[in-house]
Order: structure tokens, then C-alpha cells, then sequence
């Protein structure tokens, strides 16, 4: 019986049992399709640090993960290493306003935000639309592949186990394994209904 | 045991009288060759990014609602950036996942509009893919991350760790033993908050 047994093959289930297998807990992780086949798979892969404040420190704390992640990891796993500035464009007079919800938090977090005239904007980003009117260059922001982030995770967390073995039908260690209940194709497991 | 099922997380937990305000979010994504040219930067229409819209859109709707209005049309922002392979990634959208079939599926259609508003050139580019996932979601913007050291000691309701005190105790040593505690205040997240 593992320390831990975690349900969900997603990133969040992929970097609770790498930290918990470098904490040196045996752990299990469950998953009933594929590693990162739901949303974790799915999403546009934008590291950038959350509005609300009480996810800054653990976001803070994820970055230097990811980073070492890729780095070490026994497959491609694409993710800037510098970042590489995200650009809130407004369109019209109205955006200015409602740009400020996410330019105050970016603001409480020390991010540095550079304010861009138009002629501003247009040399800093040339494909935006020439009818935009301002913009903010904000010193953050990541691409990554989350889907391959999600697989390097738990492949990293199976390496730290001491010894490793299988048993039918999925990838098991006595410290760290994976399970994957196989049989569910993507396009079921999305289609099933909470 | 840790759940981290996204929003199947609730059917999961359900069974076993835990209950959790977890909704699923649908989001759509384009993939796009261009024609030309690039993007230098992860590039976000400002106006898409208006909190109540964000916290309000993913909202289980009343009755009420779907039967005076419809069902709740998808939130569409334009997100946009380079992908490693030279194609454009194109977002953003968010509806509330009330059926196994998108509920709207002229979202991409929109997003990509939204898209050549903010990037004109891209209306020359390829599309190459389309699809679409389930964030999992609730009522606030933190996410639900429950702290099993601390209920197994039965410092709150014994809802994770079982009923049996020694198995709580048991599962608290283990953790202990471990070094695993949380590196920042785990209080945000609780997983039960939502409850009344």
C-alpha cells in the first residue's frame, strides 16, 4: 500500500507525486486514460502569475519546477526559459478602464509593467491591429507545452523511485508508480459528464 | 489519497459524502499557420480580462435563466501566441460544461474574429486544428486544495482521513514523516469553504 494514491493523471496530480516522491513517499498515481488527457493536455500553455494573491507564492513556486523539469526531463519538453512579456492590448477607449483589474494584481506582485502608446505598441508588437490605442508590456509570461510537462512530471517522479517493476496492465514501483486504466479513448473521457 | 480528478473530482467524491463546488468550465483553442510575419509576445485583448465576467461566466445558470434566455452563451477573448512549431495558438473562451457536446460550437468561429480583430493578419493564416477541454472550475478564483495533514489530526471534520481516529493519526505520522506540509498558508483553498 503506497504512503499516497493519487486519482488524476493531470499536472496537478503529475507534480504532486514528483514532490511527494522527492519528499520520499511512495506514491501511486491513478489515471483512467492517458497522462494529460483532459484539461492539462488541452490548454494553451501560458505560465503567468494568477490575479488572485493567494495562489502568487505557490505560482512563484512552480516556475523554478517546471523549469528543472524540462531540463532533466527523458523527453521534449518546450517551455521559454526567460519570459518572454505578455501584452495587454486595448482596442478601444472602453478597454483602458477594464484593464485594470489585471494590471493592479500584476502591479501588488512586483511585476513590471511598461505602458505603450500607440505608436508605442505598434513597435513593440507589430502584428497588433493599427486601430489599438494603448497597451502594457508586462515582464512575464512562459509558453510551455503543459501536455508534455504534465508526462515529464511523472516520469520524473517514477525516476526517483529506488527500485520499479510492472504488473498487468500498468507501470508500477514499489516507492513511485503510475497506474493508467486503459480503455477510455480521449474523446470519451471528455464526453462524460461530471 | 489525493483527488485530482479536475471537475470529475465531485462525481468522485460524492459517493463517499464529500462535496465540492467544482464545476467544469468548456474552453476552446485554434491552432493557425500564418501566412507571414510573427508574434513577438503572448498577446491578450485587455478588455477579455474583466473579473466579474470571468467569475460570473462559469456559473451553474438557474432555470429561470435557460428557460427566458437560453442556454449561457460562451465568454470569447482573443489570446494569442507563438507556438514552437511556428503556428499560432489562438484563445480564449469559457462556457459553463452543462452538456457532453459543446453547447456552442461557433466558438471557434467567434474566437477566431476576436483574434483578427487584435491581430489583423492572422485572417490569412491556415487553421489547422481545432479542440476543445474542461477546466475544472468553482465559485471563487482559488483553487480547491485540501490539507490532509491537518484534518487527520482532527483539527477540523474528519472527512479526510476516515472516521477512525488511529487511521487519522496514522496518516498524519506518515505525512509528518515525510516532511510534507504546505510551503504557504493552505487556508485559501480549502476544499470545504463553499459549504454554507
Amino acid at each position: 500500500v503506497p504512503d499516497v494514491a493519487i486519482v488524476g493523471g493531470g499536472i496537478i496530480g503529475a507534480a504532486c507525486a514528483y514532490e511527494l516522491s522527492r519528499a520520499g513517499a511512495s506514491v501511486t498515481l491513478i489515471e483512467r486514460d492517458e497522462l494529460a488527457a483532459g484539461a492539462s493536455g488541452r490548454n494553451q500553455g501560458w505560465f503567468v502569475l494568477p490575479e488572485d494573491p493567494a495562489l502568487e507564492r505557490m505560482a512563484r513556486a512552480t516556475l523554478p519546477t517546471y523549469l528543472e523539469i524540462a531540463a532533466s526531463a527523458t523527453l521534449p519538453v518546450w517551455i521559454d526559459r526567460e519570459p518572454v512579456g505578455h501584452l495587454l492590448v486595448a482596442l478601444d477607449d472602453e478597454d483602458v478602464p477594464r484593464s485594470q483589474v489585471a494590471l493592479e494584481a500584476a502591479e501588488a506582485q512586483g511585476v513590471r509593467i511598461r505602458p505603450l502608446d500607440a505608436a508605442e505598441l505598434r513597435e513593440v508588437e507589430p502584428a497588433v491591429s493599427p486601430d489599438a490605442v494603448a497597451g502594457w508590456l508586462l515582464d512575464q509570461g512562459h509558453r510551455l507545452d503543459p501536455a508534455a510537462l504534465t508526462v515529464a512530471l511523472a516520469l520524473a517522479a517514477k525516476r526517483r523511485a529506488p527500485t520499479s517493476g510492472t504488473t498487468s496492465g500498468c507501470a508500477r514501483s514499489s516507492t513511485t508508480g503510475t497506474r493508467s486504466a486503459r480503455g477510455h479513448g480521449r474523446r470519451t473521457r471528455a464526453r462524460r459528464h461530471p | 489519497v489525493i483527488v485530482a480528478a479536475g471537475p470529475w473530482s465531485t462525481s468522485l467524491l460524492d459517493p463517499i459524502g464529500i462535496r465540492l463546488a467544482i464545476t467544469g468550465a468548456r474552453g476552446w483553442i485554434v491552432r493557425v499557420r500564418p501566412a507571414s510575419g510573427t508574434l513577438r509576445h503572448m498577446v491578450e485583448h485587455a478588455g477579455w480580462r474583466v473579473a466579474p465576467e470571468r467569475l460570473a461566466d462559469v456559473a451553474r445558470p438557474s432555470a429561470g435563466s435557460v428557460a427566458e434566455a437560453g442556454m449561457p452563451e460562451a465568454v470569447v477573448g482573443a489570446v494569442l501566441h507563438l507556438h514552437a512549431d511556428g503556428t499560432v495558438l489562438v484563445g480564449s473562451s469559457r462556457q459553463p460544461w452543462l452538456t457532453p457536446e459543446p453547447e456552442e460550437p461557433s466558438v471557434p468561429q467567434q474566437m477566431l474574429r476576436a483574434g483578427i480583430r487584435l491581430a489583423p493578419s492572422l485572417a490569412d493564416a491556415t487553421v489547422t486544428s481545432t479542440w476543445w477541454g474542461l477546466r475544472p472550475m468553482n465559485a471563487g478564483r482559488a483553487s480547491v486544495r485540501g490539507n490532509g495533514a491537518r484534518r487527520a489530526r482532527g483539527r477540523d471534520r474528519p472527512r479526510i482521513g476516515g472516521r477512525d481516529p488511529g487511521r487519522r493519526h496514522r496518516t498524519a505520522r506518515n505525512l509528518d514523516r515525510h516532511g510534507w506540509s504546505p510551503a504557504f498558508d493552505a487556508a485559501p483553498f480549502d476544499p470545504f469553504r463553499f459549504a454554507g
